[in-house]
């Protein structure tokens, strides 16, 4: 009877604990997630940490009248204007202003930077404020169970500003598959809904971050 | 020769039989039923963009064994441990969204008690229009910790799908309390990670975003626990606590168009679920602007939901803590 040649026998021993070891790996559970990275898409890949922080502004609408709007010379900064309406220094970083006059009206300051000077006089900006609702009688699908249905003034891109429960509001509108159209039925589409028209905008929820965005189902191209 | 071939026949058996084993364990793992989902990230630091692919099989394979719930627990952090009973709901069922009256209550100091010391005000800044200066606009919302370094909110506070871009950075401010006191001072996201179905469909169920940070806050603060199910929660007592954005230090802020601070200090109100979609639950606490990303807990800090919407003035919801979302989620959770 021939003996077990060692090498072969060690060598065989080696295979066999190699061939169990794959095995056992491969029936070992993996719980924790795990994924594949795929490749890097989009980069911009230069140091942003240097970007400092913008400084915030306040979302809220502020209130004011004919009276002081009329007040308002022609050439005057807008950051005077808005000292004179709001009755307080507004930090930089903003180029929108928004104010209700006499409670109906709404009135835009739109501005590249706030020591601009305004080319317009208080009476010639109170011409440019517009009115905040809906300008021929009831609202239509205004009864919309499922829906909530608003008349609003585009203020920005994508943002219009409405009133809500009884106060003026902005928030943005998500126009994602929303059926846009001209107050006639004709179709339109996003370059038609331009800055200060009026809008009837049609959503079935509103997503809670500030500013505020709804998921707009119709929009309606009114004025 | 003989030996040779006992030999060769005893090293067949051997890989016969790793192969059959594998072949079952490939079986195990297609007999549950395992979902993959991609999810985007971005380096806020580098502007660097990855998609990575995660499964569930931690929650199927749980499901295949009968298991139809799993949680993580609350960590309550190692800064004084005062969990505010006051806060446990007791059931009381709040049938308003401002909503008639209005149920919020302020907590007047996050930071002195837990969960409201794990829970965050999130700005998020924008170049919309790629400029390489940061804009005037911002977007603000509320988070919460889901692990030492890993703040859980909403994906539309850090993508914007109207105009596909994500933000440039967010800033968390943890126990924020007013304008100045920011207990914790502010920390800037590290990497940020949201679902592909949000950003590429704004789809509402997968509505979450995750906000990596350089610190380890989370084992001062704690965080908070969570849970998936997978029947209905109808029923269940839950509590939303965030950042709502009409009011400061008092209700009667609501009417009143010169109070600073408003969206700077935290509210909470106790409600109850009401819906429980498949990737959605909805409930009848109040909460408005500014508390899109806030948690929806139920008793002991564990979180059901990441509020993130309204519906008219009767309906609140949030991205259910669904399978998916577990099984990414339990990654960031290391307590010591």
């Amino acid at each position: 009877m021939k003996k077990f040649n060692p090498t072969i026998s060690i060598m065989l021993f080696v295979f066999i604990c190699v061939i169990t070891g794959t095995a056992c790996s491969h029936m070992t559970v993996e719980s924790s997630p795990h994924g594949f990275e795929s490749q890097a898409t989009a980069s911009a890949s230069d140091d942003r940490s240097n970007i400092g922080p913008a400084i915030e502004i306040s979302y809220d609408i502020e209130y004011t009248t004919a009276e002081q709007v009329e007040t308002i010379s022609q050439g005057v900064a807008y950051r005077e204007i808005i000292d004179t309406l709001s009755g307080s220094s507004i930090e930089s970083g903003i180029y929108s202003k928004l104010y209700i006059v006499d409670s109906e009206k709404l009135l835009v300051l739109r501005f590249d930077d706030i020591d601009e000077k305004c080319n317009l006089s208080g009476e010639e900006l109170l011409s440019t404020a517009k009115l905040l609702s809906y300008p021929h009688g009831e609202l239509p699908g205004a009864s919309d169970p499922e829906h909530s249905v608003n008349y609003a003034i585009v203020v920005g891109e994508n943002t219009v500003c409405t009133v809500d429960n009884g106060r003026a509001v902005c928030y943005k509108i998500l126009l994602g598959d929303a059926d846009i159209v001209f107050q006639d039925g004709d179709r339109a589409d996003r370059d038609d809904i331009e800055f200060m028209s009026g809008v009837i905008v049609t959503y079935d929820y509103i997503l809670d971050s500030m500013p505020r965005q709804a998921h707009c189902t119709k929009v309606v191209i009114v004025d | 020769m003989k030996s040779f071939k006992i030999i060769l026949a005893i090293i067949l058996v051997i890989v016969l039989g790793s192969f059959q084993s594998m072949g079952a364990y490939a079986m195990s793992l297609s007999s549950v039923d395992v979902q993959y989902f991609d999810v985007i990230s971005l380096n806020t630091n580098t502007g660097v963009q990855t998609i990575e692919r995660y499964d569930t099989y931690l929650t199927a394979a749980a499901k295949s064994r009968g298991i139809t719930e799993m949680s993580t627990p609350a960590y309550y952090g190692t800064d004084p441990v005062a969990f505010d009973a006051a806060n446990v709901n007791d059931g009381m069922v709040s049938p308003r969204s401002i909503i008639g009256g209005d149920n919020r209550i302020r907590v007047t100091s996050p930071k002195a008690a837990y969960p409201y010391r794990a829970i965050c005000r999130i700005v998020s800044y924008w170049d919309k229009n790629d400029d390489g200066v940061i804009d005037s606009g911002i977007n603000v919302g509320t988070g919460f910790l889901e692990g030492p370094s890993a703040v859980v909110t909403a994906g539309h506070c850090i993508y914007d799908v109207s105009i596909n871009k994500w933000c440039e950075y967010a800033i968390v401010t943890l126990a924020q309390n007013g304008p100045a006191d920011k207990p914790y001072g502010t920390l800037r996201s590290t990497v940020i990670h949201t679902s592909v179905a949000w950003t590429e469909s704004g789809d509402w169920n997968q509505d979450w975003a995750v906000i990596e940070l350089a610190e380890d806050i989370g084992y001062t603060t704690g965080w908070l626990g969570k849970m998936w199910s997978a029947g209905s929660l109808n029923g269940t007592a839950i509590t939303v606590t965030g950042y709502p954005n009409d009011i400061a230090t008092s209700l009667s802020d609501k009417n009143n168009t010169n109070v600073y601070g408003k969206g700077m200090y935290m509210w909470y109100c106790n409600g109850s679920i009401t819906n429980s979609l498949s990737a959605r639950l909805e409930y009848n606490a109040d909460a408005v602007g500014g508390q899109s990303g806030a948690p929806v807990y139920k008793e002991g800090g564990v979180v059901v939901a990441i509020h993130t919407y309204s519906i008219g003035t009767s309906v609140s919801g949030g991205t259910r803590i669904t399978e998916w979302l577990y099984n990414y989620l339990v990654q960031y959770q290391q307590p010591e």
